[in-house]
């Protein structure tokens, strides 16, 4: 019987240590990324996971009970609210002309008029093309 | 108003309930049914909206997607915890577009939010057909742009 509890306590402390290294990651992210949209990357990604691994503690802690059957209900609802979030906070700037942060070598600034266009990023080393992909070439957006 | 999707909304919404509450006395079962009853007859048009034919299949196949997610979930958190941790910084975002081919609403959103939960990519924005994805580097990039996830998107919503 105690065999299992420690089994249990033992599983539960290791989740719960990666789970806040991802949200450790994930806050480092955030202070270290330089602009927006790359720290919207280290905080709706690490904290998803982090949360969830979190969660899932939570729930071997307290084994097969309806509060666990919350918790997965809470798990599945990150799952989608997270994203979402994301999405809706990445767009709102991107609607206000926020412009993402490039690398500065030989690239143009990001293409912050219409007519520089593709021309200005052909320095782009190796774009993927296929036809169907392409960087923004900057549609006045 | 459609009765089947409302009896089907009723139904689920009083399971959810009853799962929730864990109560059974008259009390709580009978504000569940009264309550359950007015949510699903304000929203019995939401829950089957866009599902169109062929609905149980794709809850299933959705279902069977979950896993591949969950996978590219971890991935996606491994990677950008190395990105941000290494002394490095081995990031150089971009915005990149595509066209897509999926054309219900529900898919969209699907595939949406499945980008920006995988490695390194956020969508920002969808206009017409074209998806506008934030990378954080040039390999989250192509990897999305090689169309893996649109595919595997396409099939569950038998759209391929």
């Amino acid at each position: 019987m105690s065999d299992t509890t420690t089994i249990t306590n033992v599983i539960t402390v290791v989740l719960l240590l990666v789970g806040a290294f991802f949200v450790l990651a994930g806050t480092i992210g955030f202070v270290r990324f330089p602009d927006f949209y790359s720290r919207m990357h280290a905080t709706g990604k690490c904290d998803t996971l982090g949360e969830g691994l979190m969660l899932v503690a939570l729930i071997v802690y307290g084994g097969a009970t309806f509060v666990s059957v919350k918790i997965l209900f809470l798990i599945m609802f990150i799952l989608f609210a997270n994203p979402t979030s994301t999405h809706a906070i990445a767009k709102a700037a991107y609607d206000v002309g926020l412009k993402p942060w490039r690398k500065l070598d030989d690239r143009v600034e990001w293409m912050n008029t219409s007519d520089t266009g593709n021309a200005g990023n052909t320095g782009n080393t190796g774009n993927s093309g296929e036809g169907r992909s392409g960087e923004d070439g900057g549609d006045g957006r | 108003m459609n009765i089947k999707h409302f009896i089907a909304t009723y139904i689920i919404v009083f399971a959810f309930w009853l799962l929730l509450s864990a109560h059974t006395d008259t009390f709580h079962v009978g504000a569940g049914i009264a309550c359950s009853g007015i949510v699903a007859y304000a929203s019995h048009d939401l829950l089957f909206a866009g599902t169109g034919n062929h609905a149980l299949t794709k809850i299933v196949r959705f279902i069977a997607y979950l896993p591949w997610l969950f996978y590219q979930i971890v991935l996606a958190n491994i990677d950008v915890a190395k990105r941000a941790l290494s002394p490095g910084m081995p990031i150089d975002p971009r915005v990149v577009t595509f066209k897509t081919m999926l054309k219900s609403d529900v898919a969209r959103t699907a595939l949406a939010n499945s980008i920006t939960l995988t490695p390194g990519t956020v969508t920002i924005d969808i206009v017409d057909d074209v998806f506008y994805v934030h990378a954080i580097a040039k390999e989250p990039a192509d990897d999305l742009l090689e169309g893996a996830m649109e595919r595997r998107i396409a099939h569950i919503f038998m759209e391929d």
